[in-house]
C-alpha cells in the first residue's frame, strides 16, 4: 500500500514537472506550441486514463498557465479523448460517476467572513475567540437536537393522551422558574416513570442520551484539542514564531479594498503590526537575555498560584456558609445564587488585574496563569455548591438543581451581553492610553475563553437535570458574540483605533482553551458518573423515581433482554461509566500519535526542501563542470587552429575528434 | 445581456466554465466589464483582439487601491507585454473570485510576490528564481506599509519575517515553504478576493 502511494506521489510529481516545463517552453518557443500542447495532452490522457472530467479538473486547478494556453490544451485533450472514446463511454462515465462534472462545493461559513476582518486587524488570537464561540455554538445545537429527538419529542407525542398540566405560562416564570416552568419539559423532575414505559422506555433512553451527549462533547473536544495540540507542537518544533510576520506580509493584505479611506486604515494597521514585529522580537530577545536572572521565577509562580488556589477554596467555603444559613439549598436561597453569579463572573476580572502585576517570562505563561486560575475558581465554587446540595438534598432535588443552574445561566446571559462592552471600554479608557500591553482587547483575549468555559461548565453540570438547558448556552454564545463584535466595532470608531495592540498567537490560545475545556469536561463527567451510580433518585421526581440509583435502569434492561451475549456486552460497554474514561484514554493516545505525526511532517518539510536544494546544487555543479570542460577544450583547440594553416590534415583529424 | 452573450459562442462559454471558477452569469459579467473598460481605446476591434494596457488596468476600480496592482497585471499578462486580453482578464477575475480554491490562490500569491522587487537591488544581486528573497519581502512590506519605513527598519522587519519560516537558513522562501505556511492560514482565501466592479465608481 505504501509503495503504491509513493508511486502515485512520484507520478504526480513527474506530471507536474512535465507540465511546468512545457508551460515555460510555450512562452519561450511559441513556434512549437502545437507540438507542446500535443505532448502535454498525451501525458494528461495517459495519466488520467483519458477521463475527460479528471483532466479538465487538473487543468483548471493544477495548471498555472494563462487561460488562453489552458484553453488550447483543453481542445487538444478533447480531440484526443473524443477520437479514442465513443460517446457511450461518456454516458457510462456519467452513470458510474455522476458527480464528475459537478463543480466543487462552496464552503459555507456563517461567522468566518465577519471574523476575517477582525483577524486582519487584531491578529489570529482575537479571531480564535470567535472561532471558539462558533464551534461551541454548533456542538450545543447538535446536542440540543439529540435531546429533542430522543427525549422531548417522543415524550410529548406519547404523553399527550395521558397527562396534562393545569398551569399557564407567565412571563415572570422565566426569571423565577416557579409554577409553569418548573413543571415543564425543561426540568428532569417533570418526566414521570411508568406513564409511557410500555411504549417508550423513557428512563433508559434518558440515561443513554446523557451518555451520548457527553460522548459527542468528548469527540468534539478531542478533535479540536488534537488539532491545536498538533499545531502547537509543530510550531514549537519549527521554533518558528509564525504569527504576525509571515501572516502580515503574505496573508493579511486585503485585496477586496476599493476605497481610499479603507486603504489608509489598512496601511495604518500594517504599520502597527510591522512595528509590533520588531517590538516583539526585541522583547523576546531581551527575555532570553534575562533568562538566567530570574532563578526564582518558577518558585514565585508556584507560590502565587497556590495563593490563588487557597483564595478559590476560601471563596468556595464562604459559599458553603451562605448555603448553610438557608433552610434548603434551593432557588429560594437567593444569597447563594447572587454570590455564585457575582464571584464566578466578576472575580476573573480581579484575577486578570492581579496577573498583570506579576512578572511573566512569556505571554504563554501569563495566558495559562489567567486561564487556570479562573477555571479553578469556577470549579471550586460550583463543587462547593454541588457537594452541599447533594448532602442536604431537598425533595425533588433533580428539578431544584436544574432550577439553580438555570438561574445561574440566566444571570450569566446578562453578564455576557453587558460585560464585554462595559469592561472592554472601561479598560480601554483606564489602561489603553498609557499601556498598550493591557487594554480592552487584551482583557478579552485573556478572559473570554474561561468565561465561556464557565457557561459551558454550568450546562455540563446541569444538562442531566435540565435537558433543555442547551438553549440557554446557545443564547449566551449569541449574546457574547454580539457583545464582543459590538465592542470591536465601537473601538474601531475611535480616532486611535489603529494604535498598536498586542498580537496574540491563536495556536497558543486555542490549545489552552481546549485543554481547559477538557479538564472541566472530566470534572463534569465525574460529577454525573458519581451522581448516576451513587446517589438515590428522589421518590416523586424524574424518570428514575423508585430506583436505588439511576444506573440501575441499565441493569434492569439487560436482565430483561438477555437474549444475545454480544448485544448485552455492547450495551454494557457503551453505558458503563468507565466508557467515558476509555474515551479519555483514547484521547491521550491520539495526542501521542499526533505528536509523532507532526514530527514526521516537519521531517518531510526538511527533506523536501533539502532535496530541492541538493538537486539545485548538483545541477549547478554539473553546469560548472561542463562549462569548465568546454573551456578546456577550447583552450586545447586554440594551438590547433594556428597549425591549421600549416597542416590541413591535422586540422581535419582534430575536427573529427 | 443577450448582446454580450453573442460575442462569445456557446463553446467559448462552455470552455471558460470548465477552466475557470466562475459561473456562466459571472463570465458574462466579466465580459461586460471588459467591454466597458476597453470601449474607449479598442472600440472597433473584436473581443479577442482588444487589450487592456497596464496603465488602464491599474486605474480600474478593482485594482486601483491594491498595492500590488502592477505586479498583478504582469502576472496575468499572457503575452508578457503587461497588457491584458479578455482571457487574461477573465483568468484574473477567476483566480480572485470567492470560489477559487485555496491552492490556486496560494499558487498565484507566490507568483505575485516572487520577484516583485526588480528595481531596488544591489547591482550584483539578481532576483532569485522560484523563491521569495529578502529584497522581495522588503518591497512587499514597503508597499503594504505605505512606504513609511526607512531602509534599516525595512531590513529588520524583512529579516524578522523570513526568520519565521527560514528552514534552511538561506534567507529565502521557496514555493513549497510558502505554500505550506500559507495553506495553514484559514482566512487567506477570503481576503485574496477581487470583486468585479459595476463601473460606476
Amino acid at each position: 500500500m505504501e509503495a503504491q502511494v509513493t508511486e502515485a506521489v512520484r507520478q504526480a510529481g513527474n506530471l507536474q514537472n512535465l507540465v511546468d516545463q512545457n508551460g515555460k517552453l510555450l512562452e519561450r518557443r511559441p513556434q512549437n506550441a502545437d507540438e507542446i500542447y500535443r505532448s502535454t495532452a498525451d501525458a494528461l490522457s495517459h495519466e488520467f486514463d483519458q477521463d475527460y472530467s479528471k483532466i479538465s479538473h487538473y487543468i483548471q486547478r493544477k495548471l498555472d498557465w494563462p487561460l488562453s494556453f489552458k484553453r488550447l490544451l483543453l481542445h487538444h485533450v478533447q480531440k484526443d479523448v473524443y477520437d479514442n472514446k465513443g460517446k457511450l463511454d461518456n454516458i457510462a462515465n456519467f452513470v458510474f460517476d455522476p458527480t464528475a462534472n459537478i463543480k466543487p462545493r462552496r464552503s459555507f461559513h456563517i461567522l468566518i467572513p465577519t471574523i476575517a476582518s477582525v483577524e486582519r486587524q487584531y491578529g489570529s488570537g482575537v479571531s480564535a475567540l470567535f472561532h471558539l464561540q462558533n464551534g461551541f455554538f454548533f456542538i450545543n445545537l447538535l446536542t440540543l437536537i439529540v435531546w429533542l429527538a430522543l427525549i422531548i419529542i417522543p415524550y410529548n407525542v406519547l404523553k399527550s393522551s395521558t397527562t396534562s398540566s393545569n398551569l399557564t405560562f407567565t412571563f415572570a416564570s422565566i426569571f423565577t422558574t416557579k409554577d409553569y416552568l418548573s413543571e415543564s419539559n425543561l426540568f428532569q423532575g417533570s418526566y414521570p416513570r411508568g406513564v409511557i414505559n410500555d411504549k417508550y422506555n423513557l428512563s433508559l433512553i434518558y440515561l443513554i442520551t446523557t451518555y451520548i451527549y457527553f460522548i459527542i462533547w468528548f469527540i468534539f473536544i478531542t478533535i479540536r484539542f488534537s488539532i491545536t495540540y498538533k499545531r502547537k507542537v509543530f510550531n514549537s518544533i519549527l521554533s518558528a514564531k509564525l504569527g504576525i510576520g509571515f501572516m502580515c506580509t503574505f496573508a493579511r493584505c486585503d485585496y477586496t479594498i476599493k476605497s481610499d479611506k479603507e486603504k489608509r486604515k489598512h496601511i495604518k494597521a500594517f504599520q502597527r503590526q510591522f512595528l509590533d514585529l520588531i517590538g516583539n522580537d526585541e522583547t523576546i530577545e531581551s527575555n532570553h537575555q534575562n533568562r538566567f536572572k530570574t532563578c526564582g521565577y518558577k518558585f514565585k509562580l508556584v507560590i502565587t498560584s497556590l495563593l490563588h488556589i487557597v483564595l478559590a477554596i476560601g471563596l468556595g467555603g464562604i459559599n458553603w456558609l451562605i448555603l448553610s444559613s438557608c433552610n434548603n439549598p434551593t432557588i429560594d436561597c437567593s444569597g447563594s445564587i447572587i454570590y455564585i453569579a457575582l464571584i464566578n463572573r466578576l472575580m476573573p476580572y480581579c484575577i486578570v488585574l492581579l496577573t498583570q502585576i506579576e512578572h511573566f517570562k512569556s505571554l504563554a505563561d501569563k495566558l495559562n496563569a489567567v486561564g487556570f486560575r479562573c477555571i479553578f475558581l469556577n470549579v471550586s465554587i460550583m463543587l462547593s455548591f454541588s457537594i452541599y446540595f447533594f448532602i442536604h438534598a431537598p425533595p425533588c432535588y433533580e428539578t431544584a438543581y436544574g432550577q439553580y443552574i438555570y438561574i445561574l445561566l440566566l444571570s450569566d446571559l446578562f453578564a455576557s451581553l453587558v460585560f464585554p462592552i462595559l469592561f472592554g471600554l472601561l479598560f480601554d479608557i483606564i489602561c489603553g492610553k498609557k499601556k498598550r500591553n493591557f487594554d480592552g482587547i487584551n482583557l478579552h483575549v485573556q478572559l473570554s475563553p474561561p468565561v465561556l468555559l464557565y457557561s459551558q461548565f454550568l450546562v455540563w453540570l446541569g444538562i442531566y437535570f435540565s435537558p433543555l438547558i442547551s438553549i440557554m448556552i446557545l443564547i449566551n454564545i449569541l449574546f457574547s458574540f454580539i457583545s464582543h463584535r459590538l465592542y470591536i466595532y465601537i473601538r474601531s470608531l475611535r480616532s486611535d483605533s489603529y494604535k498598536r495592540v498586542f498580537i496574540w498567537n491563536a495556536h497558543r490560545l486555542e490549545y489552552l482553551i481546549y485543554l481547559l475545556a477538557y479538564i472541566i469536561l472530566i470534572v463534569s463527567v465525574t460529577f454525573i458518573v458519581v451522581f448516576t451510580t451513587q446517589i438515590k433518585p428522589s421518590e416523586n421526581c424524574g424518570p428514575f423515581r423508585q430506583l436505588n440509583v439511576s444506573y440501575e435502569i441499565i441493569e434492569i434492561f439487560l436482565n430483561e433482554y438477555q437474549s444475545s451475549v454480544l448485544w448485552i456486552s455492547i450495551i454494557n460497554f457503551l453505558t458503563s461509566p468507565g466508557f467515558i474514561y476509555f474515551l479519555g484514554a483514547t484521547f491521550i493516545v491520539i495526542v501521542y500519535k499526533l505528536r509523532h505525526e507532526s514530527l514526521a511532517e516537519k521531517e518531510l518539510v526538511f527533506i523536501r526542501d533539502s532535496n530541492l536544494a541538493n538537486k539545485k546544487k548538483l545541477r549547478e555543479k554539473t553546469v560548472k563542470k561542463l562549462h569548465q570542460q568546454q573551456k578546456n577544450k577550447k583552450q586545447k583547440r586554440k594551438p590547433v587552429k594556428i597549425t591549421r594553416v600549416e597542416n590541413d590534415d591535422y586540422v581535419q583529424r582534430d575536427e573529427q575528434l | 445581456m443577450g448582446g454580450k452573450q453573442s460575442l462569445l459562442s456557446d463553446e467559448d462559454l462552455h470552455d471558460y466554465q470548465t477552466l475557470t471558477f466562475l459561473s456562466r452569469q459571472e463570465i458574462l459579467q466579466v465580459l461586460k466589464r471588459f467591454i466597458q473598460v476597453t470601449s474607449t481605446s479598442n472600440r472597433h476591434e473584436g473581443i479577442f483582439e482588444r487589450r487592456l494596457s497596464k496603465k488602464q488596468a491599474t486605474k480600474l476600480a478593482e485594482l486601483r487601491e491594491n498595492p500590488f496592482r502592477e505586479r498583478i497585471v504582469e502576472v496575468f499578462s499572457s503575452h508578457r507585454d503587461d497588457s491584458l486580453s479578455f482571457e487574461d482578464f477573465l483568468d484574473m477575475m477567476s483566480v480572485f473570485s470567492e470560489h477559487a480554491p485555496k491552492s490556486v490562490k496560494v499558487s498565484y500569491a507566490f507568483k505575485i510576490y516572487q520577484g516583485i522587487n526588480t528595481k531596488h537591488r544591489p547591482e550584483n544581486e539578481v532576483a532569485t528564481s522560484d523563491a521569495i528573497d529578502l529584497y522581495d519581502i522588503k518591497e512587499i512590506i514597503d508597499r503594504l506599509s505605505g512606504k513609511q519605513f526607512n531602509d534599516v527598519d525595512l531590513t529588520k522587519i524583512a529579516e524578522a519575517v523570513i526568520n519565521e519560516v527560514d528552514l534552511r537558513a538561506d534567507k529565502k522562501i521557496t514555493a513549497e515553504i510558502f505554500e505550506y505556511f500559507l495553506s495553514n492560514v484559514p482566512d487567506f482565501p477570503s481576503s485574496f478576493v477581487i470583486k468585479l466592479s459595476d463601473g460606476k465608481t
